[in-house]
């Protein structure tokens, strides 16, 4: 992952600050890829590329691997369609190494920045991880209280019965940590 | 971060309706609304398993409204006028849940055929289309098949129309199985005539509603007008041997109407004593998922929109024995009395000509058919 030091001398540069009052710099380019960003200086004519953009719902570590992820797509995008095949197995195992608090918090990040094609990439993954899971580890996957009573639960399984067959049994891996391997 | 808060409540809902459109699997839309109750609203309110039905088949956006078996309607009745939207959307998301737990999961059938219904000419009245629904090839001592008229241009095509076991239907594959003439006599060359046509191509949809009978159409020309085709496949090429072709579509086809229809386009046989293109075919099938009883439609002329009916959310068994040979039964009875359906239909023959066949004894003869009454079969 690239240092947050880096500092392209020949490319314009952009300042954010995090919800944990960290510091970030990144290529204007990428960050022009987070609508929240770019709205920021399209509402602010005045601003410069000096100015610190001011991001309270973002941590530095989302942050950075989100400029990761955006930096490397705009860097395939630029290659054109050879790159295609590259640019998704790529994106695939970035995927794979987070585990699902991560993904979550990403998600969180990417939908607060406004980055609609990573978004889109979060949330196919977000619902792949949950297919053919049982309730118990969807509740804890997304951190969900079960605020039916026994009966109503047993009412609302009984009406899709039919959906409770053949679904991958809840091992012993907790969601909170799980990660998906290769 | 580890958060035990409400994962859905940080995202608005649009992001979250975007997860889970992402669920291509009606179980695990089924399995999301057992989580909690504001995920289940959530679901209910988002219309996610309409959205997924409707996704796997565009033909549902005409669907106009949904209605639910009688007694869950009732129970509706005490309800406030306020309340009326969201009964509806619960509504809506037991019957779409069913629905797309039908397309995956109903039994399959190979026999989704009920009835045959009308063929666009037929030679003979022993050669009708009730024939194509018997598997074997010969009943007794006839052969059975249907056949088309003559005609010395081979690009006439023919159509075959017949209704499914269900009003909706899900259908995968049509098996066509073309006649074969064996010719054995001594004043003709030996070997085979197989009557099959160059292409197949298949169309569904339903019976116009503002026509009541079938049977009381007198004449067979017009019965381009009793059908509306909501569904006309590619044409598919057709071989000249006499298996059982498989047609299998590229994607299952929604039947809604419970009509099908093949056409047989192109002919390549011609008969030896007449020397006109002919086609024939001994056996027709239709593979699918029959979605009733559970499901039927009622189609709202005339526009091509209908209801849903959910008649009931009870997960259907595979049909029984009894009932298969119950219908064989009746296959065997419509065709042994072929040529009174078909005056009945107003395939009209020449009585002339009209030779009637006896079960147990085939003789060429010239008598007209005043006697019938005396020959008929009945059940």
């Amino acid at each position: 992952m690239s240092s947050t030091t880096e500092i392209e001398t020949h490319t314009k540069t952009i300042t954010l600050k995090t919800a944990d009052r960290k510091l970030f710099t990144l290529p204007e380019p990428v960050a022009m890829e987070f609508k929240t960003v770019k709205s920021f200086f399209d509402d602010n004519p005045d601003a410069s590329s000096h100015t610190v953009v001011p991001l309270p719902n973002v941590n530095l570590g989302e942050l950075e691997k989100i400029s990761f992820c955006c930096e490397a797509q705009l860097d395939f995008r630029s290659r054109g369609e050879s790159a295609k095949d590259e640019s998704k197995a790529q994106q695939k195992k970035f995927l794979k190494q987070q585990t699902n608090d991560e993904l979550k918090s990403l998600i969180l990040a990417a939908n607060y920045l406004d980055i609609a094609d990573l978004l889109n990439v979060l949330n196919q993954e977000a619902a792949d991880r949950i297919k053919n899971k049982s309730v118990e580890y969807v509740r804890r996957f997304f951190g969900i209280e079960n605020d039916y009573t026994p009966e109503e639960e047993a009412k609302v399984r009984a009406e899709n019965a039919w959906a409770f067959e053949g679904v991958d049994p809840d091992s012993d891996v907790d969601p909170d940590e799980d990660v998906m391997m290769n | 971060m580890g958060t035990q808060l409400d994962f859905l409540s940080y995202l608005n809902d649009e992001m979250s309706v975007k997860i889970f459109t992402c669920l291509d699997d009606p179980s695990d839309i089924a399995r999301v609304s057992c989580v909690s109750h504001s995920w289940r609203n959530f679901v209910i309110a988002n219309g996610l398993a309409k959205h997924l039905c409707l996704r796997m088949f565009p033909q549902l956006s005409r669907v106009d409204h949904v209605v639910e078996p009688a007694s869950m309607a009732e129970s509706l009745v005490a309800v406030g006028s306020s309340n009326m939207e969201w009964e509806t959307l619960k509504k809506e998301h037991r019957a779409y849940a069913f629905l797309a737990q039908g397309f995956m999961s109903f039994p399959e059938e190979e026999k989704c055929i009920s009835e045959a219904i009308i063929a666009s000419s037929t030679d003979n009245p022993w050669e009708s289309i009730d024939n194509t629904l018997e598997k074997n090839d010969i009943l007794g001592v006839r052969t059975s098949y249907w056949s088309s008229k003559g005609y010395s241009n081979p690009v006439v095509p023919e159509t075959l129309t017949y209704k499914l076991v269900a009003d909706l239907c899900l259908v995968t594959e049509v098996r066509i199985k073309p006649y074969k003439e064996n010719l054995g006599s001594a004043y003709f060359e030996h070997g085979v005539h197989i009557y099959s046509a160059k292409s197949v191509r298949f169309r569904m949809g339903h019976l116009k509603t503002y026509i009541d009978n079938l049977m009381d159409e007198s004449c067979p020309d017009s019965h381009g007008d009793k059908f509306v085709w909501t569904y006309t496949s590619l044409e598919f090429p057709m071989v000249q041997e006499d298996c059982l072709q498989s047609f299998k579509l590229p994607a299952p086809v929604l039947c809604i109407g419970g009509i099908l229809q093949i056409e047989l386009c192109g002919r390549v046989q011609r008969n030896q004593i007449d020397d006109l293109f002919y086609i024939c075919v001994a056996h027709v099938q239709v593979v699918g998922r029959p979605l009733s009883p559970a499901f039927g439609v009622e189609i709202l002329e005339p526009s091509e929109n209908f209801v849903l009916k959910a008649l009931s959310y009870t997960q259907p068994r595979t049909v029984p024995q009894e009932t298969r040979r119950a219908a064989e039964r009746w296959h065997r009875w419509l065709i042994d009395n072929q040529p009174i359906i078909n005056i009945m239909r107003g395939n009209v023959v020449d009585l002339v000509e009209y030779k009637w066949e006896v079960e147990d004894s085939y003789e060429e003869s010239d008598e007209d058919g005043n006697e019938e009454s005396d020959k008929l079969n009945l059940p």
